[in-house]
């Protein structure tokens, strides 16, 4: 896992956390549950958020458990260099394109014309909710484009770190964001 | 819609032209109105990516969460058990084990039939049932000590006579209490050690018939012990 790197401060994160949330973390490091659940409810409506914008709603309750079981098995590790909402979500990150990997070997959905995938999911939604559209088509974008919109436009990660995350270039990630906005654009635009 | 000019929106939305590149590219919004309008489509797109609302699940995840990290804990514990505990025996060591395990289910027969007046089921009609609520069959066929990998159900029977003896306790004098208690003990602890040492080795035959045994032992004293409880209440 990489926790090394100079992290992208998520978008609501006091730097350091809160001193509240410090002990907290203390507390659950040392065992607490109470204040691993203190934790957990800080912070569960944004892992799943974007477990659910990255991988989809069907994989979203899951996943967000999983990512709440390793952050308990790995909180020795956190050193409070970075906040620990920033932290987990880089927990959450990894766990998050580890099981992308897996499912891209087995689900065709991750593959395909995202958009022309994009244009049906329009065509069923009600107008005036722009954003749940737009939510809703954020999850069917091609895989790569939406790894990248996710990370850079939502959760603000910069290219240099998503190019590392992915395993790819800048120049890559670039394509993608700009593919992702192309396709999504259609939202904002009507 | 595909050439340069285009492509690089997105770069001039996140600063990340340089300054030759970006000077160009502004000279080319001002005279095309398309690319204008993309790029008023994207930095809205952008904005709206930035804005969006996280909700918490439909469903609160944490009673899951807490599961599987009580199930983990239990886990780590006897993994951490089992690598500090490395079972190599030489002949004589294994014949002391197995001596003392035959010391240990005796003692604790010897124990069982302490407590009751008369060892035998018959003598004590009046507690026909003593473990009615739960299924006879599978507490005999784990009493036999025949069961080499106790059931669910074997511990069912266990927990629910535990429970039984927990209640009736206090009809029974201190030291009668007393014994019971460093009897299971002993039990609980043998029972330990064959569960930890089964983790590393799953396939032993003899430890799986030790943990066997271990738990027909307590199942037969907590039995005694259940019985002994009915009949003084």
């Amino acid at each position: 896992m990489n926790t090394g790197t100079a992290l992208a401060e998520s978008r609501h994160d006091d730097p350091r956390g809160s001193s509240d949330e410090r002990e907290d973390v203390r507390r659950a490091t040392a065992g607490d549950m109470e204040a691993f659940e203190r934790l957990y409810r800080t912070h569960v409506a944004r892992i799943h958020g974007l477990t659910r914008r990255m991988l989809g709603e069907e994989w979203a309750d899951e996943l967000t458990q999983d990512v709440f079981v390793r952050a308990w098995t790995k909180l020795d590790t956190f050193r409070g260099d970075s906040a620990f909402g920033t932290w987990l979500h880089r927990v959450a990150v990894n766990l998050v394109l580890a099981r992308r990997k897996e499912l891209s070997r087995s689900h065709d959905r991750f593959i395909g014309d995202g958009e022309a995938v994009v244009q049906q999911a329009t065509g069923r939604m009600d107008r005036p909710a722009i954003r749940l559209e737009l939510e809703a088509a954020v999850t069917k974008l091609p895989d790569g484009a939406r790894q990248v919109f996710v990370l850079h436009d939502v959760e603000g990660y910069r290219h240099r770190e998503i190019a590392e995350l992915l395993g790819v270039t800048t120049g890559t990630t670039k394509a993608q964001l700009h593919r992702a906005r192309m396709i999504l654009r259609q939202y904002v635009s009507r | 819609m595909n050439d340069d000019r285009f492509q690089r929106l997105s770069d001039y939305l996140d600063g990340g032209l340089s300054p030759a590149d970006r000077a160009e590219l502004e000279r080319d919004l001002e005279a095309d109105e398309e690319l204008r309008t993309v790029l008023a489509e994207l930095r809205s797109v952008k904005q709206a990516g930035e804005s969006v609302i996280d909700l918490a699940p439909d469903t609160d995840l944490w009673p899951a969460i807490a599961q599987r990290i009580e199930a983990d804990r239990v886990v780590d514990l006897s993994s951490a058990r089992s690598a500090r505990r490395t079972f190599t025996f030489t002949i004589p060591q294994f014949a002391a084990a197995m001596i003392g395990a035959l010391l240990m289910g005796s003692g604790a027969l010897w124990v069982a039939r302490s407590l009751t007046p008369d060892a035998s089921p018959d003598a004590v009609p009046t507690a026909a049932a003593p473990v009615d609520e739960l299924d006879a069959g599978d507490i005999r066929l784990a009493a036999t000590g025949a069961v080499r990998n106790p059931s669910a159900k074997s511990d069912l029977a266990i927990a629910a006579l535990e429970q039984r003896l927990a209640e009736g306790e206090s009809v029974l004098d201190s030291s009668t209490v007393r014994i019971i208690e460093q009897s299971l003990a002993k039990i609980d602890r043998a029972i330990e050690s064959a569960t930890v040492a089964l983790n590393a080795d799953p396939g032993n035959m003899w430890l799986n018939r030790h943990l066997a045994d271990s738990k027909a032992r307590k199942l037969r004293l907590l039995e005694k012990a259940a019985l002994l409880s009915a009949v003084r209440t």
